[in-house]
């Protein structure tokens, strides 16, 4: 019976003029957040090859991450350049698409498009599941028949479900395959098993306001108030919560501004430069001190700014949008933890060649040949260990607990 | 009987929690936006005061520019609680990329708050343009997907039009009670936001000349959710049911809010393409070095050329200058034409690399812009950010302030400094500057606010147009509703 109710739900969805705008919508925002987000990648790949370093050049530079076509993320900031010199790591613009008109609206990547528009469309599937079929006067005729609360439940919810996934998957495959005829854009094995979780992720993220729509809907007699509802829901979830977990985080942890920090470490050279040039001494040995004293404050300043993400991750996971974009951006690769990992990357190359670069500079030697910053992104055992996995099984659960509110609701509704 | 109505409009919207949901929206949201906001201004605000103070301690006297370079800091804006605009990527100072020398000051753009906080970079900015073309727009919709549509299906529509009144009076009815109820919880939430941001010490009228734009950016916001209600409401009367008005709605929403605003910049970038920054960076030190190298040639050349120069050595040439050779000063003066005539050559051709950029840029920009007004959310976005000082006029200023900064090195310093250079050897600080001189300092030029909404005139008649244009559209659709 659960089935003929989701067959019927696919049916009355094929035939209604809802479904073909939804339609038109997820292929008209799929396709252009992949147009718009693969010219910004090819501009942003094509600023590496200009400015990628040389053989032997001490600088870390990684190339921009395929996956950011879907999820941006923190690439921009992953992909700037970081400059090993005598006095610690000096960090340059990266690749970046150019004009600043670019900078007025948010990049509308896959997660943005999933998050912010289809989380919408979601609900619209499901605001009026209950009370437009009572308003009707067919949900009367539905559970007169011998079949139950739960059956009729499930059966709507797959139903609505298939008709809003089906063609998003469909676009988005299409969308993808598209991209791949670009030889330019390279996606390993690997990268389209993260993109598979990704999209995997948004199902999951959509499945749950699609339960929530259908949560209010049997809460509310009429389908306009529970618009009124689930809209304040959205704003709650996608807007408000992420902004007010960065902003109670700030009021427990300080963290230094960029700029104290390149002013502290202007001050120490300019201290061990002026003790060299008054009490004379090694040079080598000043610059080693400055280096130490830049690590210190450097790892100083990540411990709190760690301390800050950490919380402000925790107190933003009430919102299912917020673990959903986290773990997505954890799994393209474009996350926090990526740039975090990153910088103790970066660190690590530079303690590993400072040394050398002291002593070149204090001999006058200009054409060392220092080896190459490799870096690897974190392999995905890592990322859900890191809390992705806590993210997906967490958006799990809000699916679940929304449908089971909307069973009891639904249980105690008054089809009359 | 536009009272009744009205009246009958605005119980309504009472009665189904509409305006309630609005106004506790607004409660939070507003607020909420004002304080992270001003929160991040009143951080940032801090480290700019401490870096300034810093920087005229440690750069009092003209021989500090010349030891470690100068810097001229821009600002945050008090006002980015209504636009961050394009802030973030704007530069937070312009310095000296080398030692100042008579070659002239090469000056840089810096930005040091890429990565403050990388959760706003994650989630987006929760702003006052944000609110209004995401949340207010969409509860715009929810005010108005069924105001025709949803009459026409619970049959009310065919009872009122069975009364005598025009069908003009019931939809500009319909405008005005929905549209002063969304006014009145916007309005709310703004001076709830204020009234919260002056009571936690984060008033955004502490700095002066922040009054004006923020009214006005009050009052175009208001323009804005009129055009969007206006819409709601064409929509409306275009559709037979509210599902379909609804789902409507959220395709034009997302096609103006998201889709034209960011495919206009494509198009752009398809129709004008433009070298990226590092592209042009890379271009300019080609030049640089090119330059430098044929200068350095010429310099051999002339030491090489010179009777009773070139059979000295070094110590010889440094020993006679000292007793002032005739020779030696003449050659002196000779090289110093030469490297002022290299050093001409080079600012010029730098000053056209940046020129032909900025022009291309601008041109791209233009495109963008232009095409991009077909959206009010667009024009709304632009008409904010200038307001907000975060926007093109801001970014415009810290080009020429990055050429006055130079200008203004090269005048008081670079100009007044010479050196000699001699085989291999170059000896500097042999200009007459005075070295304990005050270092010369750059006045702040803000944009007055006369310019910056001449900036976005035309942003600002669309506005006013869309809104028309929609209302027009609603109420000859409505003529033509089949209200049955």
């Amino acid at each position: 019976m659960t089935w003929t109710i989701a067959r019927k739900e696919i049916v009355s969805n094929l035939l209604s003029y809802k479904f073909f705008i939804v339609l038109l919508l997820i292929i008209l925002l799929v396709a252009t957040s992949l147009f718009i987000m693969h010219r910004d990648f090819k501009l942003r790949m094509a600023d590496y090859q200009v400015i990628r370093p040389k053989p032997g050049d001490a600088i870390a530079l990684v190339a921009p991450n395929p996956l950011s076509i879907f999820a941006k993320g923190l690439d921009d900031a992953i992909t700037r350049s970081f400059e090993v010199s005598v006095i610690g790591i000096e960090v340059r613009a990266g690749q970046s698409s150019g004009n600043i008109i670019y900078s007025f609206f948010p990049a509308p990547d896959f997660l943005y498009v999933v998050r912010v528009v289809l989380s919408l469309v979601a609900l619209l599937f499901g605001f009026d599941q209950i009370s437009r079929e009572r308003e009707q006067g067919t949900l009367k005729l539905l559970l007169g028949s011998s079949v139950s609360r739960a059956k009729v439940l499930a059966g709507k919810w797959i139903g609505n479900f298939l008709s809003m996934a089906v063609p998003f998957l469909l676009v988005t495959l299409m969308a993808s395959a598209l991209l791949m005829l670009d030889p330019d854009v390279h996606f390993s094995g690997g990268e389209l098993g993260r993109l598979a979780l990704i999209v995997g992720l948004s199902l999951l993220y959509l499945g749950f306001f699609l339960s929530l729509g259908m949560l209010v809907s049997t809460l509310t007699k009429r389908a306009a108030t529970s618009v009124v509802v689930l809209l304040f829901l959205w704003s709650l979830f996608v807007f408000i919560i992420p902004n007010l977990g960065t902003l109670i985080a700030r009021q427990f942890v300080s963290v230094p501004s960029v700029r104290a920090l390149a002013e502290k470490r202007e001050q120490t050279w300019t201290r061990e430069v002026l003790l060299g040039i008054s009490k004379g001494g090694n040079w080598a040995e000043h610059m080693r001190t400055l280096s130490s004293e830049n690590d210190r404050m450097e790892q100083d300043y990540r411990l709190r700014f760690e301390r800050l993400v950490r919380l402000s991750r925790n107190i933003n996971r009430i919102s299912p949008a917020a673990s959903f974009l986290d773990a997505s951006s954890e799994i393209a690769g474009t996350g926090i933890g990526e740039e975090t990992r990153l910088k103790r990357e970066v660190v690590r190359y530079k303690d590993s060649i400072i040394d050398r670069i002291i002593d070149d500079r204090g001999s006058g030697k200009r054409d060392t040949q220092y080896p190459a910053f490799v870096y690897a992104p974190r392999p995905l055992a890592e990322i859900f260990a890191g809390g992705a996995l806590f993210d997906t099984a967490w958006l799990a659960f809000f699916n679940i607990l929304a449908f089971a509110l909307a069973y009891v609701a639904f249980i105690r509704y008054d089809v009359r | 009987m536009f009272r009744i109505l009205f009246r009958k409009e605005i119980a309504e919207n009472i009665h189904n929690y509409r305006f309630l949901l609005a106004l506790v929206l607004c409660l939070v949201i507003i607020p909420l936006g004002f304080i992270v906001s001003q929160k991040d201004y009143a951080d940032r605000r801090q480290v700019y005061d401490e870096t300034v103070r810093e920087y005229e301690q440690t750069h009092a006297t003209v021989v500090d520019l010349m030891r470690s370079g100068g810097a001229a800091f821009r600002p945050p804006s008090p006002l980015a609680l209504l636009s961050g605009g394009v802030e973030a990527v704007l530069p937070t100072s312009v310095e000296t990329l080398t030692y100042i020398s008579e070659e002239g000051v090469q000056v840089q753009f810096n930005n040091t708050r890429r990565l403050d906080n990388p959760l706003m970079w994650l989630f987006g900015r929760l702003d006052l343009t944000f609110i209004v073309t995401t949340v207010m727009a969409v509860l715009a919709m929810i005010f108005t997907f069924n105001a025709i549509a949803g009459e026409k299906e619970r049959r009310t529509l065919a009872q009122v039009m069975a009364n005598a009144v025009p069908r003009p009076t019931v939809i500009t009815a319909k405008m005005a009670a929905g549209s002063l109820l969304l006014a009145a919880a916007f309005l709310a939430g703004t001076a709830a936001g204020i009234l919260l941001t002056v009571a936690l010490g984060l008033s955004p009228f502490a700095q002066p000349g922040t009054l004006a734009p923020f009214a006005i950016a009050t009052g175009v916001s208001l323009v804005f959710l009129l055009a969007f209600y206006n819409l709601g409401l064409f929509v409306s009367s275009l559709s037979r049911s509210p599902v379909s008005s609804m789902v409507a709605l959220l395709s034009v929403w997302v096609a103006l809010a998201m889709v034209l605003p960011k495919g206009s910049v494509v198009i752009a970038k398809l129709v004008r393409p433009v070298k990226s920054q590092q592209i042009i960076d890379l271009e300019k030190n080609q030049v640089r070095v090119q330059i430098q190298r044929e200068e350095a040639a010429d310099l051999v050349k002339l030491t090489r050329s010179t009777p009773g120069i070139k059979d000295m050595s070094a110590d010889e040439f440094f020993k006679q200058r000292r007793v002032k050779n005739p020779a030696v000063e003449a050659f002196e003066k000779v090289q110093s034409d030469l490297k002022a005539k290299f050093a001409a050559r080079l600012n010029a051709e730098l000053d056209k690399a940046d020129a032909e950029f900025e022009r291309q840029r601008g041109r791209q920009a233009a495109v963008a812009r232009n095409l991009s007004r077909l959206s009010p959310v667009s024009c709304l976005v632009h008409v904010m950010a200038e307001l907000a000082g975060t926007g093109f006029a801001e970014e415009r200023r810290w080009l020429e302030t990055r050429s006055r900064f130079k200008q203004l090195l090269d005048r008081e310093i670079a100009s007044k400094e010479s050196s000699v250079t001699f085989g291999d050897t170059t000896m500097s600080g042999m200009g007459k500057i005075d070295r304990k001189a005050p270092a010369p300092k750059l006045p702040a030029e803000p944009v007055a606010l006369e310019t910056r909404l001449a900036a976005v005139w035309v942003d600002l008649a669309l506005l006013g147009i869309y809104a028309l244009l929609f209302f027009t559209g609603a109420t000859v659709a409505f003529l033509r509703y089949d209200v049955r």
